[in-house]
């Protein structure tokens, strides 16, 4: 039984979907809460730090969260090869300890900083689409198709240098990108939400075990969440189903399949 | 001729509360206090009027609750006494200025300059963080402040992320002989 | 036998003189109540007596001026649980039984409802205003134990092309942003809404807010202390926020009069959001929840709102007696009065009446597991009272007795009856249509597309957090109705919509009434759920005022009228919960439209059945169901288009009978599976309606329309803009004769409107009509309508 924490900061709001959606993806999941004993934060197979609004997004998103003694135990795992997933708010916790890109480990190399787009002003919701590319970690097992995923959030613009930036993609690091619906370049609101460096939606660690995503996967895993207009080959699927299809799984589930899946080799590994 | 305009809240700032808290209960910091506000830097052509390119400034923030509004927040100017820290002997407060980038707004620049009797050259804002710590010696607080401030790992560093903000110390307040500290 | 602390002296005073003084204490209690007081308490009251009822008999907590009115509204039904009196009503949610119709036996999840009202604070503070404004219904929401899966909103704001231009558009974007940020932040999905823009809102903007919750009838939380309390050793526990002054006397103050020279003075009225904390506090109730109902004790709990603890604790007593110790109260200062912590307004607190011995594994809980005190400095969770068999609530600081009265006292404020008069109606005009068919119809469809009453509310909507929780299936701009899957491993679909009156009001409040339920129905049976409940929230101006008062009274008639002519598959449809906000008026006299806001609720078995408005595929029949109508009368064609003699003249009339029956002419079409799409007819009418099945939510139109409109004695502008209500579906072809014989069947009258374009066109043939036009001009124009209210930007 692969167990999975799903990380509850003060302020954290999507860790109860996320918990469902890694259980409908295979796994036993757990909401481990920040001052958990070291004990109970321990021992499982993979992390999930969950999206919300993590002290408000006081000082910055992402920052005070970061500070809690669990992201020690969440830097020991990401060391010892484990998937660590965070989401959105989770993102910005990995960005803000140093995890995420991590070419040197533990060093702050990159920012989630606000949306700077044309036409929008702060918080955007709304859906987006994604193109998987070379990856070393978790994600690499999506399928190649293009991934529509929602987004919500304020704070979310990927950005440092462009050459670091562009060495990330050399090297893999960028895992999802944002497109348009058949795969193209998005480089304008809404379709890159946040106006992102290289339309990065992802970004992980060498290794690929360490992955921050700005979109939801949990607000996709299942199917009567896709949007009937979308378009594409999941919203064709949303649009012919019925009944309990409508339960079933929806573009995000992969995402913490893949995840899940990683975590049961990591422990078979081990 | 540069003027800057502070505006921080009345009554309680939930955003100096919880740095503190960060500051202190997470981190360990010796951080006495913190006060927290937006600082907007206007830079005019030009040397005269200073009193009337102030009301002018302060007037058009305020309409219709635009970039104030009084049932909220309180401003000063930080060249005036209400916005100056009374520091206690043996302490010190140490203003930093944090922007998004460069913390322009071409917005706000827009609305300021057509509301200005002089012409406008710039206007940049950015969060003002107000540290007050245990150190007397203007160096030492800067340093200890630019430690609390720049994040350069997990555990040094909350207030800005070099990144994608830009940090400038303005100032290291000191006790004034003759005026008692107060916080 | 502790002393009393000391009383004012008042009823020496003459009635000048006592005004005087309340005036000077900054309470708004009448003259007449402090006498009635005076005359039941027989002896002088302190100054906590007179602020708590002061509070508590203030219009926004006691509905004194309305609770009678309200008496008319239908509030029963075999769903419901709780109705209005509550914190929030509770109804039934039903099953599917054998032969797939809603069945209630055995049924066991329920749905919490709160309606409220944010107006004053939001003209003020418009960003904490609205904030707070969510703040305080989801507290409602909660504190029944259920957990909130979603809000609406529904807002009025001034004209932001008018005289008030930028406070208006100052006051927009503070709102929205504020809802925004209180929800997204709190994590709770935003569902729907709707707004109006009208000059007649400039000092007076509304915001209101509806909260919906999810929960196990086993899990329902009573809000009044269990009998037990008065015997066992049952204490008031007190959690979340310190206690400090924000929104002091904030229910008072709202029942006041907004004037704008003293707006800087109220500023110590407006409270301060913070959902951050909500969050943290509303997990820690989770945890505590679970303790209480783990250990088979009866409990209670309560939210504290406008009152602030006296009303809470007194409320929570219900019929017996407390005894509440204001030393123990944790607060921001060490020094605050009694008055200050009975009627503050601090946000995110809650009191539970438990037994004495789960109090300390509680405080543990609140304090330690979630550390409430390093999140806001001095919150946490105290004992503050003990209940006992009195009757009595008292109210005790160092030592001295503030409060001693009876607990229904407080609670029972007397109703007033104000006199009434009919406003003297104006006769509608007549209407001149033949002016109409010599109008540019693609001028006036551009006019009305881009037009603040028209064009897309994405520019709003857009910021709201529509997804988190992981249970939305319809998000705004889906469908007419928001759609939530609330157990995610059942089909179980609840749908809800908010209604409100768009130009009618202010010229017959009785139909303006009916028609925003009617509307509110229509909105859920549109995406093919069975409405089910309903709450209100009533926004009018002084109650002071005759005409204004006529009109109140008018109102409720109204909704009661269409309440209880609608219901649907056997079920009543019944208002299980409302707000009443009065004084929306400035000093100088200008009162708001009435203004009544309606939320339906809606259940549909199958999440499956439900459609969204958007156009499926190509081929697809348009047709519209209901009865036509030449009146233009109020419509926003005619606003939009400057015709005010059109506009003047009558508006459609209002059918009960005929509204019940396509309703369920629409849920049969839903039963047999032949809709692909379907919409409310209202504002805008019908063209409006058709391009925005075909832009989307996003004004991305991928098909289009071909409509032919065949020759009718109605001119071509009535028949594509007129507001008589009814539907609009998009039908398969195959599915085109079953649904023409089910219309027939149900008496609904049915016009074909043309059909489905596999491309983004529209093309328009009626008599003296052919136009031929690209959809995405028309989107764009569409979803950048409200752009620039909602956002400044440079030209490049």
């Amino acid at each position: 039984m692969t167990r999975v924490a799903v990380v509850e900061f003060p302020g954290t709001n999507c860790m109860h979907e996320t918990a469902a959606a890694l259980r409908a993806a295979g796994a036993v999941a757990e909401i481990v809460r920040w001052n958990a004993p070291a004990a109970a934060g321990a021992g499982f197979a993979a992390y999930v730090v969950a999206g919300g609004f993590a002290y408000e997004d006081r000082v910055r998103a992402g920052v005070i969260a970061a500070k809690h003694e669990i992201l020690a135990t969440i830097a020991a795992a990401a060391a010892a090869g484990k998937p660590v997933l965070g989401v959105c708010n989770g993102a910005q916790v990995l960005v803000e300890s140093g995890l995420v890109p991590a070419l040197e480990s533990g060093r702050v190399e990159v920012a989630l900083a606000p949306n700077a787009v044309r036409g929008w002003s702060g918080y955007y919701c709304g859906w987006v689409h994604l193109r998987p590319a070379r990856h070393r970690g978790f994600l690499a097992g999506l399928p190649p198709e293009t991934l529509p995923l929602p987004v919500g959030h304020g704070e979310g613009r990927f950005t440092g240098k462009m050459e670091l930036f562009q060495r990330l993609e050399r090297d893999g690091q960028i895992p999802l990108r944002y497109v348009t619906a058949a795969g193209g370049e998005a480089s304008d609101f809404p379709l890159n939400p946040n106006g992102s460096l290289l339309g990065a939606a992802a970004l992980s660690n060498a290794a690929g075990n360490v992955v921050a995503l700005m979109p939801h996967p949990e607000r996709a895993a299942w199917l009567y969440q896709v949007p009937e207009t979308l378009p594409g080959a999941w919203g064709e699927r949303r649009r012919q189903a019925s009944g309990q299809e409508l339960l079933g799984p929806g573009p995000g589930l992969a995402v913490y399949i893949q995840l899940v899946r990683a975590a049961a080799v990591w422990s078979e590994a081990s | 001729m540069r003027l800057e305009f502070l505006v921080r809240r009345k009554g309680i700032d939930a955003t100096a509360e919880t740095c503190l808290e960060a500051l202190q209960g997470l981190m360990g910091l010796a951080v006495e206090r913190v006060e927290h506000g937006k600082l907007w830097r206007f830079e005019l052509e030009g040397d005269g009027e200073r009193a009337q390119r102030k009301e002018e400034i302060a007037r058009a923030a305020c309409r219709a609750g635009r970039y104030v509004n009084t049932n909220r927040d309180v401003y000063a100017w930080l060249d005036e006494s209400a916005a100056a820290a009374v520091v206690p002997p043996g302490h010190s407060a140490t203003d930093l200025w944090i922007r998004e980038g460069e913390g322009n707004d071409p917005v706000a620049q827009a609305y300021f300059a057509a509301k200005l009797g002089a012409r406008l050259l710039h206007l940049q804002h950015g969060t003002l963080y107000r540290l007050w710590a245990p150190l007397a010696d203007p160096a030492a607080a800067r340093a200890f402040a630019l430690e609390v401030a720049v994040s350069k790992s997990r555990r040094q560093g909350l207030l800005m992320n070099p990144h994608s903000q830009t940090l400038e110390v303005l100032r290291v307040w000191r006790h004034e002989s003759g005026e008692e500290g107060r916080y | 036998m502790n002393t009393r602390a000391p009383a004012l002296q008042l009823g020496a005073l003459d009635d000048a003189d006592l005004a005087q003084a309340l005036r000077h204490l900054g309470l708004h209690l009448r003259v007449e109540e402090v006498r009635r007081l005076l005359g039941r308490l027989e002896r002088e009251p302190t100054l906590a007596e007179l602020a708590l009822l002061d509070s508590m008999w203030s219009e926004h907590c006691s509905y004194k001026s309305s609770r009678a009115l309200l008496r008319l509204l239908p509030t029963q039904g075999p769903q419901v649980v709780l109705g209005p009196g509550a914190d929030a009503g509770v109804v039934r949610l039903p099953r599917r039984s054998e032969n797939g119709s809603l069945e209630l036996r055995g049924a066991t999840h329920c749905l919490a409802l709160g309606h409220e009202s944010h107006n004053h604070p939001s003209q003020l503070l418009p960003f904490e205003g609205a904030s707070t404004g969510i703040g305080g219904i989801v507290r409602d929401v909660y504190c029944m134990g259920a957990e909130v899966i979603g809000v609406l909103d529904a807002l009025r704001f001034g004209d932001p092309d008018g005289p008030q231009a930028e406070v208006v558009r100052q006051i927009v974007r503070g709102v929205v942003a504020g809802i925004a940020h209180y929800g997204n932040a709190l994590g709770v999905p935003n569902l729907g809404g709707e707004v109006e823009f009208d000059g007649a809102f400039d000092d007076n903007c509304l915001v209101n807010v509806v909260a919906l919750g999810s929960m196990e009838e086993s899990d329902l939380v009573p809000s009044r202390a269990p009998a037990v309390a008065g015997e066992a050793d049952y204490v008031l526990l007190l959690v979340g926020k310190p206690t400090d002054d924000s929104g002091l006397g904030g229910a008072a103050f709202a029942s006041g009069i907004l004037d704008t020279d003293e707006a800087t003075q109220e500023r110590g009225a407006v409270q301060l959001p913070d959902p951050f904390f909500k969050r943290v506090l509303s997990e820690a109730n989770r945890a505590a929840l679970a303790l209480l109902r783990q250990s088979g004790r009866p409990f209670a709990m309560k939210d504290l709102g406008a009152a602030g603890l006296g009303g809470a604790a007194t409320e929570i007593a219900g019929s017996l007696g407390l005894v509440l110790d204001l030393d123990a109260v944790h607060r921001d200062q060490p020094e605050r009065s009694a008055a200050v912590l009975l009627v503050a307004e601090t946000q995110e607190r809650y009191v539970f009446a438990v037994p004495a011995s789960l109090a300390t594994e509680l405080r543990r809980l609140y304090e330690e597991d979630f550390e409430l005190g390093r999140m806001v400095r001095g919150a946490g969770a105290r004992v503050i009272g003990r209940f006992d068999s009195s009757g009595r609530v008292r109210v005790l600081q160092h030592g001295l007795v503030h409060v001693d009265l009876p607990t229904e006292w407080v609670t029972q404020a007397e109703e007033m009856h104000w006199p009434r008069t009919a406003r003297r109606a104006t006769p509608p005009r007549p209407a001149e249509l033949r002016g109409l068919l010599r109008r540019d119809l693609e001028k006036d469809l551009r006019a009305v597309l881009g037009s603040r009453a028209g064009g897309s509310r994405w520019p709003l909507f857009a910021h709201y957090d529509s997804d988190v929780q992981g249970h939305t299936a319809f998000r705004p701009g889906d469908a007419d109705a928001g759609l939530l899957v609330p157990w995610r491993d059942e089909e179980l679909a609840v749908a809800v919509a908010v209604a409100g009156p768009a130009r009618r009001g202010s010229r017959d409040a009785y139909l303006a009434a009916q028609a925003t339920v009617c509307e509110a129905v229509r909105n859920v049976v549109a995406v093919g759920a069975t409405p089910w409940a309903l709450t209100d929230c009533l926004n009018f101006g002084s109650p002071e005022n005759p005409e204004c008062m006529h009109e109140l009274e008018e109102t409720v008639r109204g909704l009661a009228d269409a309440a209880d002519a609608l219901g649907f598959r056997g079920f009543p449809l019944p208002f299980v919960s409302g707000n009443v906000s009065l004084y929306n008026e400035s000093r100088a006299g200008r009162a708001i439209p009435p203004t009544p806001i309606v939320a339906c609720v809606g259940v549909a078995l199958e999440v499956g059945r439900c459609r969204g408005m958007a156009l499926k595929e190509a081929g697809e029949v348009l047709l519209r169901l209901g009865a036509q109508s030449a009146a233009l009368g109020g419509s926003l064609y005619a606003a939009v288009t400057e015709q005010q003699e059109l506009f003047l003249s009558a508006p459609p009339s209002l059918d009960l009978e005929a509204e019940k029956r396509s309703a369920e002419a629409v849920l049969a079409a839903y039963d047999a599976g032949a809709l692909h799409a379907c919409r409310d007819l209202g504002a805008g009418g019908v063209l409006l309606a058709l391009l925005e099945m075909s832009f989307g939510r996003r004004g991305q139109p991928r098909l289009g329309l071909r409509l032919r409109l065949g020759a009718d004695a109605l001119p071509v502008p009535a028949r594509l803009f007129g507001e008589a209500p009814g539907y609009v579906c998009a039908v398969p072809r195959r599915e085109l004769d079953g649904f023409e014989r089910l219309c027939a069947a149900h008496g609904v009258p049915c016009q074909h409107l043309g059909e489905v374009l596999d491309r983004p066109e529209l093309e328009l043939q009626a008599e003296g009509t052919d136009l031929r036009l690209p959809l995405a001009p028309l989107a764009h124009l569409w979803l950048q309508a409200l752009q620039d209210v909602l956002l400044e930007e440079v030209a490049r």
